[in-house]
Order: structure tokens, then sequence, then C-alpha cells
């Protein structure tokens, strides 16, 4: 099974929770990014994230002004963080339960990002399916799996 | 206020529900598509989606074959829908409410498609931000001001900040249509 840092993206820019949100659309456009890490004030505090879909579902789609309005007021924090071994089935099994398209990779620091779509174009999952990594039956038994078109934080 | 065509994806991609999601997942790759658009089967059929999403939680997670499925499997269909008019804010706010990231863009025919990205990267959000709904929020002003004025008389100076308040919306509303 291939592991998570070697599909995840290393390129990872960060923001600090009191950029406003204008500031992060800004660094996402100039970088082709969906998603931004929010830095640690500290060693003990959690990661955080701010993604597109947080900035157009809570900011555009009210009318707010993103010079007005600050990445802590709509930031995932905590997020869900993957270990670096992680399989990419079992990423994936964490995203579809969790609900997320994307998570920081962290062991002690920040290594990269691994997203959907890292695990769609890079992955092995169409080649090589593992269809026993896990006991599982019929996804198709369980009516979870057919609402999956939640939002993701 | 911007419009959903002018901000979305013309260039759209469609499959057959009868595809497999490998040939799914390789015409994405090949393309650099999130999604694809699932064909009608006649003129009358709804649209359909097929996103890397529906890919990564319903077949990778579970290590299917993705050769041995196929896209009418997983694919939501009928699909939400925008029109080629909408302004952008009612797209972000649609969105949010059906918690979608992207829909195709339909009248009659496909147009195209429009997502969270278009919206982020080339909608106007940022140097205009528009209050949706602010007609309303105008109505409710002017209520206020008239009742303020009944009840304080129309030479009081809560009636002329009430009516001050108005003005100043009409202000905004007449600005954000520009």
């Amino acid at each position: 099974m291939m592991a998570a840092r070697e599909i995840m993206t290393k390129n990872v820019i960060s923001i600090s929770g009191s950029a406003t949100v204008a500031e992060a659309v800004d660094l996402m456009k100039e970088k082709g990014l969906r998603a931004l890490i929010v830095d640690r004030r500290n060693e003990e505090d959690p990661y955080g994230m701010v993604t597109e879909t947080d900035i157009v579902y809570k900011v555009a789609a009210h009318g707010h002004g993103p010079k007005e309005m600050r990445v802590y007021q709509i930031m995932t924090k905590p997020c869900i963080v993957v270990p670096p071994d992680l399989g990419v089935e079992y990423v994936a099994r964490l995203f579809a339960n969790t609900k997320i398209r994307r998570a920081p990779v962290v062991q002690g620091r920040l290594l990269g990002v691994i997203s959907i779509s890292d695990i769609l174009r890079k992955s092995d999952f169409v080649e090589k399916p593992k269809a026993d990594f896990y006991g599982y039956g019929s996804y198709m038994d369980d009516p979870e799996v057919l609402q999956e078109r939640e939002y993701d934080v | 206020m911007v419009q959903a065509k002018d901000i979305m994806t013309a260039d759209v991609i469609s499959i057959s529900g009868s595809a497999t999601i490998a040939e799914a997942v390789e015409l994405m790759k090949e393309k650099g598509l999130r999604s694809l658009i699932v064909d009608r089967r006649t003129v009358e059929d709804p649209y359909g989606i097929v996103t890397e999403t529906d890919i990564v939680y319903k077949v990778a997670a579970y290590g299917h074959d993705p050769k041995g499925m196929r896209v009418f499997e997983i694919m939501t269909k009928p699909c939400v829908v925008v029109p080629p008019d909408l302004g952008v804010e009612y797209v972000a706010r649609l969105f949010a409410n059906t918690k979608i990231r992207r829909a195709p863009v339909v009248q009659g025919r496909l147009l195209g498609v429009i997502s969270v990205s278009d919206i982020l990267t080339k909608g106007d959000f940022v140097e205009k931000p528009k209050r949706l709904f602010i007609e309303d929020e105008i109505d409710v002003a002017r209520q206020d001001a008239r009742q303020i004025c009944q009840e304080q008389g129309a030479t009081s100076p809560a009636c002329a900040a009430a009516w001050d308040v108005v003005e100043e919306l009409q202000a905004t509303a007449s600005h954000q249509r520009k």
C-alpha cells in the first residue's frame, strides 16, 4: 500500500489566524492553492486549516467583506491530521468517514498536505485495488456512504 | 453582479453513466478535471455529475476495483443545476445551503460547470462584497422609519436618523448594482 507521504503535496503555504480573508484569497490565487494551513501559535497548539470552501460558504455566500473578516473566524482548528506512513486507502477511508477532502500530514512538524486530488491522481488505487485491506462488506449497504456530499469542515 | 456564466468553466467533459470508474479517473487525469458531467440519456433526462470526491469516498476508500465499477453506481443524478444568469453571490449561497462545491450551468443545454474555485478566483466578492438581501433590508428600515416618525413626530431627531438609515442602505444598494 502506498503511504500518505508518497503522494502528499510538500509545497505548503501557511497563514496567520489573524490575517484577513482578503489576504488569504490573494495568497491562494497567487500560489494556486485550495487551502492554507493556519500557523500554530506555539509548539502545543494544534494545526488549523482554511479552505476555498470555507471562504465561499462563510464569506462570499453572505456578502461579508473579506477585508474585514479574519481567518480565525472561518478556519477549522483543530483539524484532522494524517500521519505520513498511513496507507492511501486508509486516508481515503478516513476522509470518507469524517467527510473531509484534505488534511495536513504531520509528524512532530508539518510535512505536507494530502487531498482527494492527490489520491485520485497519484495513488495506485486503480491499478491495484486493495479490496481486503479492511474487512468491510458492500459499501452500498451503508446508508451513510450514499450521502457523502457533505460539507467538509 | 457578476453572473455564473461570466466565471464558469465552459470547457466541460462528459462521460456515459455506463463507463467504468477507471475510465472516469483516466479522463479526469488526462483533462485535469475534478468532475465529469454524466450524459443525459434523452433530452428529458436530468444531468448527473461524478466528482473526485465520489470516487475517493465510494471506491478508493473501500478498495473496490475501479475497473469493475460503473459511473452510474456512484454518480449524483439528478444534480443541482445553476442558471447562467444567477449572480455569483447567489451561487455561493446555493452551494453553502446544499453543501455542494460544483454544479453544471444549464439553460436548455449544458453551458459549463461552476465551482467554488471559480467563485474564489474569478468572482469579485473580495473587491465588491454584496449584501444579498439588501432590498429586503431597505423594506424593513423603511417600515421602522415610518413607525418611529409616527410615534415620535415627523420633526423629531429620531425620525430624521431613521430615514438616514434608509438612504444609506439605498446608496449601498445602488452602488452594488453597478
